[in-house]
């Protein structure tokens, strides 16, 4: 679950400023809009309740007084008459009395009738009754005696209650016998006796309570509020509902509704405080307010009854009021914070969009111009500076960059000359049969300079060459290519290596005034005897490698050439058995570093040499390279990585011959040794032009052997072995004089003019492009001539 | 009660099934016959039994008018009764046996030895409602804490006999037909009956937490009340009305008993028209009160109306004891019908 | 006598066997030097229509035949040689110095009109 503050932030993160500042500001005004006016509607719901209960106080208070005002001068009357009756000790005469008690009435109106009642034992004797009663009738004051009315009036409240209560009490209100409500208030009448005062009587004052009802109903109390009037005993005294008046208390009614809470109320009410409590209207039902106050004089309790509807209804008119005002306030606040912000956002924008095109590359878009000193103000002109540097630094970047093109170049076109002087289609002579021979260099990332060469003297000398120009880049890759074209045409010249290689440090020398220089090995080896002659300028000894065991090529062993005009690099040579491996490799091969800096070394090369050279050439190579790999783990390539390997396989060696002739030195033996090679070849199906070609070289060949080998008339034999295959071979051995037809280069100007041209010669340079190789051996008196096809 | 309101369902349809052919015999032989009967108060569910035999024409099916005629503080039934005015009261038994053996114009066989000048047609009220309520804060916990008290009492041997037998002396205060004095702690307890007293009280918002009762009868003191008396001579002249009076109530006390809502309806009637304040759950508590006290709870139903011999004889010595017979009349000779 | 000869439109035309060799060329030889000797024709057409193989020796004679005829002034040509034939003039480089028609046809016109 996320923890709401960041759901808070993510929330608002995820829009603009202007939304954010909008929702912040108009959300926490409306917050506290809503809480000043729910505060308000509160405090407002408080002051209306107080209001009610003041109202309810005022109201009960107020019909208190009027009460008061109606019934107080009347307890005082009541207590008056007994003042008078009492201080005359019952002396007073009836009459006066009597006219006393109409004279009252007259006074006041509201009431109804006085009595004054006494124990029937206190009758004065001058008095013709004991109980007179003035009252109003329909036709002006009435006399009646109570003593015939109410035969045993002391069990009556109005005489019982202040007698045993000693002191002036309001009767329960009751309906007379005119059916108006009314209600007595009795003043006992009490004699000085030796025991104290002794009770002689009342003085009763009948009050009718008509009027209470129409006072009531001119209360403010609203449209559907109501008054009502409770006795001390809880009885309904005015109530809208008239059948409750007199029947009913408020606990009758709780009685019967089962409702304890209502009793609870009616006991508070009758309780002699004033109270307030929710309330809901009998008639109506509406939820209203029910506040009472206690008519203190009489004990009873004023009740009001306000709905609440009305006191709300004022809360209400004053809350819209107030919400519409502060919805308004709260629009002008939108509509300020919306302006600020644009204020604020639109300068913003407009850098966005300068800054998205800025960030698209193109530096030379407007930025908004800054307005006034404020934060937006300040970042722009920031931006306009970043953008400022930002142009420099790019202007000098492509300054940079440039150089750096130039110099990429260069050291492409330096790895192009490299990689294209160095002949890298293998296998290297497809047509022969008699040599394995592989190559690899693995340039560095920066040109080191190595180069290798191999390429055929003759049909049966092959030179190889490795070497190593100091320097890099491009310099050292003319450097190595004039070496190259040095080495080739000093080979056309002399081939031997001692002396080609003298011959290139001279040329190399003579206009060397960068003072570059090339480590250089190179050999020419004879690939029908396996005899490498060789010279070393400087470079790493060759390694070879026999099933017995390594050697190093070490002496002899030269100056680097180029250095120094007029070295002289002696030759060398071994012998390069068929099963030996011939390993030409330069430093980056020994001096491939690892992580922690250590060599590959020669040991290395060596062992794993042995291990490896088994393989063929390419198979071999390959994994030399792997090894050194694993060896660098990762080390960064730091120099030019080149290896050449040379095998020598004797063809012929292992098959025999499909066909062996001993021919006899005629022209005839020849003509049918060739119609039978003939018949050979197209039995096997041979290619024409193969056919062709074994015809023609054994018919040049043999015929200037019979032709031009033999001194004696005698017979001699030739032996022919012609053995098919791909390339087919051809042996062919004599004893006639020694005659090596590969040394005999006649050169035939072919494109001579035909008057210049020889007549002979021509066929030899016919062999020598029907053949692929020629390899000559005198041995023992034989010539023995080895044809490759 | 339980018991036997199934078995009164039948009571009551054997009684009619018996006497409403009689009756109607009667009706159409002779015309009603009128009786006046006064009853000790005003209209309230006390005579629920008579509104609902008189509404329910019950009496009439028996061959009655009767006249109701409600009492006041003025003028007790019984007065009513020993007037002439009214053939037929009702009162407590205490009372009507005061009446029985102090009324003057006696019979010589009835003022001798047991003789009574009062016939009792039906014994209604069997059980005492009769208690004393005071004030719990004025200190009143125990019948001992009203010694010196001023107590508002009606009078009668009853709170007499309690407050001796307790040994206690409160000041006696003569009680009217008002409980205000008490409302307006005037005294610190007063007379009143269960079904009327003391609900006004709880009915003026006391609760009856702030209440000590004492009810007389478990203070052995509980006799029993409301009966229906007519003079002997009366009783004597008209078995047959008296029976048929007798009958004719206890069946509408029934009917009251089986729609007590009803009753109370008519109770409430009643008192209106005679402008006395009155309410419903004030009537429907003295209903449910009398007719428990009518039909007694685990009493047979035919018990109902006849006076038992052993309260009879426990009220008459109650009285003599105190001094308000001078003698005990004969339970024969004071209820002279056999029982139905 | 394997080598054929005949003469059309002045032309004299040697059609060699199947094998102008070591063995045959002497007589080829012989029956050029004689045509130009005995002034049979001095527009001479090698015709290898039959001939499959071409040595050296071969070579000579025509080489010879080139040089005589361009001495009396007269012509030589070759034709209908075969692949092996045309790559043994190639490398010899005998195809710059004597021309060699795909048919008689077309070399019996060139001659004629030259």
């Amino acid at each position: 679950m996320t923890p709401a503050p960041e759901l808070i932030s993510r929330l608002f993160s995820r829009h603009s400023i202007r939304t954010r500042l909008l929702l912040w500001t108009v959300g926490l005004s409306s917050l506290v809009l809503a809480v000043v006016i729910g505060w308000n509607y509160q405090a407002m719901l408080h002051q209306l309740d107080a209001d009610a209960q003041r109202r309810a106080a005022f109201i009960a208070e107020a019909s208190a007084d009027k009460i008061d005002t109606e019934l107080g001068g009347i307890c005082g009357l009541a207590h008056g008459i007994a003042y008078a009756v009492e201080s005359q000790a019952l002396g007073i005469a009836f009459e006066p009395l009597r006219t006393l008690m109409q004279k009252a009435l007259l006074a006041y109106p509201q009431i109804y009738g006085i009595a004054i009642v006494l124990l029937p034992a206190l009758k004065p004797t001058t008095w013709p009754d004991t109980a007179p009663y003035v009252y109003r009738g329909a036709d002006g004051l009435n006399y009646a005696n109570l003593t015939g009315k109410y035969r045993n009036y002391t069990g009556e409240d109005w005489f019982y209650l202040p007698r045993y209560l000693d002191q002036g009490t309001w009767s329960e209100p009751y309906r007379g016998s005119t059916g108006v409500m009314m209600v007595t208030y009795s003043a006992p009448i009490r004699l000085p006796h030796e025991d104290g005062a002794q009770f002689a009587g009342v003085v009763a004052i009948d009050i009718e309570l008509g009027w209470l009802d129409q006072a009531l109903a001119e209360l403010p109390i609203g449209r559907h509020g109501y008054s009502l009037l409770m006795s001390h005993q809880g009885t309904y005294i005015s109530h809208p509902i008239r059948s409750l008046i007199l029947n009913e208390s408020i606990f009758s009614i709780a009685e019967a509704r089962g409702d304890p809470a209502l009793r609870a109320i009616g006991q508070r009410m009758i309780s002699g405080k004033p109270g307030l409590v929710p309330w809901e209207n009998w008639a109506t039902d509406e939820p209203s307010w029910l506040a009472w106050h206690p008519l203190e004089t009489i004990g009873w309790t004023m009740g009001t009854v306000v709905p609440k509807a009305e006191l709300y209804a004022e809360i209400r008119r004053f809350t819209q009021q107030e919400t519409l005002v502060g919805l308004l306030g709260l629009a002008l606040l939108v509509a300020a914070v919306w302006l600020v912000a644009r204020s604020i956002t639109r300068p913003v924008r407009a850098l966005n969009a300068a800054a998205t095109t800025l960030a698209a590359g193109d530096l030379d878009a407007a930025l908004p111009a800054p307005r006034g000193h404020d934060e937006v103000a300040e970042l722009t002109a920031a931006f306009a500076s970043m953008r400022d540097h930002l142009r420099r630094y790019i202007a000098d970047l492509a300054v940079t960059t440039a150089a750096r093109e130039r110099m990429n170049g260069e050291l492409r076109i330096a790895h192009d000359i490299q990689m294209d002087l160095v002949p890298k289609t293998f296998p290297a002579f497809p047509e022969r049969d008699d040599l394995d021979l592989f190559a690899v260099m693995e340039p560095a990332r920066e040109v080191g300079g190595d180069f290798y060469d191999f390429f055929m003297l003759d049909a049966d000398r092959l030179v190889i060459a490795i070497g190593d120009v100091s320097g890099k880049g491009v310099p050292a890759a003319l450097f190595m290519a004039v070496t190259r074209s040095f080495l080739r045409s000093a080979f056309r010249v002399d081939d031997d290596p001692g002396r080609a290689l003298t011959r290139v440090n001279d040329d190399l020398a003579e206009s060397n005034e960068a003072c570059m220089f090339v480590t250089l090995f190179c050999a020419v080896v004879s690939l029908s005897d396996g005899w490498v002659a060789y010279a070393n300028a400087g470079h790493n000894p060759p390694l070879i490698v026999t099933p017995g065991g390594h050697a190093w090529i070490g002496k002899p062993f030269g100056p680097a050439a180029g250095a120094l005009s007029g070295s002289f690099y002696a030759s060398g040579g071994f012998q390069l058995f068929p099963e030996s491996m011939l390993l030409l490799y330069t430093d980056g091969v020994t001096e491939a570093m690892n992580p922690v800096n250590q060599l590959y070394g020669n040991e290395r090369l060596a062992e794993r040499l042995e291990t490896y050279h088994t393989l063929d050439c390419r198979d071999c190579l390959d994994a030399l390279l792997v090894d050194i790999r694993v060896h660098a783990d990762g080390t960064e390539q730091s120099d030019d990585i080149t290896m050449l390997t040379l095998k020598r396989i004797t063809p012929g060696t292992d098959r025999e011959p499909d066909l062996t002739l001993d021919i006899v030195s005629r022209t005839d033996d020849l003509n049918a040794a060739l119609d039978q090679v003939e018949a050979l070849l197209e039995e096997r199906d041979s290619a024409p032009r193969l056919v062709y070609a074994v015809r023609l070289v054994m018919e040049e060949l043999l015929t200037n052997t019979i032709k031009y080998g033999y001194d004696d008339a005698a017979l001699h034999r030739i032996r022919v072995a012609f053995t098919l295959g791909s390339p087919a071979t051809l042996r062919i051995e004599d004893d006639g004089h020694p005659f090596d037809p590969t040394a005999q280069v006649p050169d035939v100007a072919l494109d001579a003019p035909v008057a210049e041209r020889p007549i002979g010669g021509l066929g030899l340079n016919m062999v020598r492009s029907q053949t692929a190789s020629l390899t000559y051996r005198r041995d023992a008196g034989i010539n023995r001539l080895d044809i490759v096809f | 009660m339980f018991l036997s309101r199934g078995a009164s369902r039948v009571f009551l349809g054997i009684l009619l099934t018996l006497l409403v052919p009689l009756t109607h015999a009667k009706e159409s032989a002779e015309p009603l016959r009128t009786v006046r009967l006064a009853l000790q108060w005003q209209p309230q569910s006390q005579f629920a039994g008579i509104y609902m035999a008189r509404e329910q024409g019950i009496y009439r099916a028996y061959g009655l008018d009767v006249v109701l005629v409600h009492g006041n503080a003025e003028r007790s039934a019984l007065d009513r009764l020993q007037a002439g005015e009214v053939e037929l009261a009702t009162s407590v038994l205490s009372d009507a046996l005061v009446a029985a053996t102090a009324w003057p114009d006696a019979t010589e066989s009835e003022s001798s030895g047991s003789g009574s000048a009062l016939a009792q047609i039906a014994q209604l009220v069997q059980q005492s409602n009769l208690m004393l309520v005071a004030w719990k804060d004025m200190g009143v916990e125990r019948p001992e804490d009203l010694d010196g008290m001023r107590v508002s009492v009606w009078p009668s041997i009853i709170f007499d006999a309690f407050f001796a037998a307790r040994q206690v002396t409160p000041l006696l205060i003569p009680q009217y037909a008002s409980i205000n004095l008490f409302l307006k702690r005037g005294v610190a307890a007063c007379a009143a009956m269960e079904y009327n007293e003391y609900h006004r009280i709880l009915q003026a918002g006391v609760d009856p937490g702030r209440l000590t009762t004492f009810a007389m009868r478990d203070q052995n003191l509980g006799f029993p009340e409301d009966g229906l008396y007519a003079t002997s001579r009366w009783v004597a002249q008209h078995p047959t009305i008296a029976r048929a009076v007798r009958e004719a109530t206890l069946a509408g006390w029934i009917y009251a008993r089986d729609h007590p809502e009803e009753a109370i309806t008519v109770a409430l009637r009643e008192a209106q028209r005679a402008g006395v304040p009155a309410n419903r759950p004030h009537e429907r508590w003295m209903l449910s009160h009398l007719l428990n006290a009518i039909f007694v709870p685990g009493a047979p139903l035919v018990r109902a109306g006849i006076l038992d011999p052993d309260a009879f004889s426990r009220t008459a010595q109650a009285l003599f004891a105190a001094g308000r017979l001078t003698r005990i009349p004969s339970l024969t000779a004071f209820a002279p019908l056999e029982p139905p | 006598m394997s080598i054929v000869t005949s003469k059309n439109a002045g032309i004299f035309i040697v059609t060699p066997d199947e094998r102008l060799d070591t063995q045959s060329a002497p007589e080829a030889d012989q029956v050029i030097a004689n045509a130009i000797a005995q002034g049979e024709s001095r527009i001479i057409l090698v015709d290898f229509a039959r001939t499959a193989y071409l040595s050296s020796a071969g070579l000579r004679v025509l080489l010879k035949a080139t040089k005589q005829l361009k001495q009396v002034g007269g012509a030589f040509a070759l034709c209908n040689a075969n692949e092996q034939i045309l790559e043994v003039l190639e490398i010899s480089g005998f195809s710059t110095i004597m021309t060699c028609y795909a048919s008689l046809d077309e070399a019996m016109q060139a001659l004629m009109n030259a």
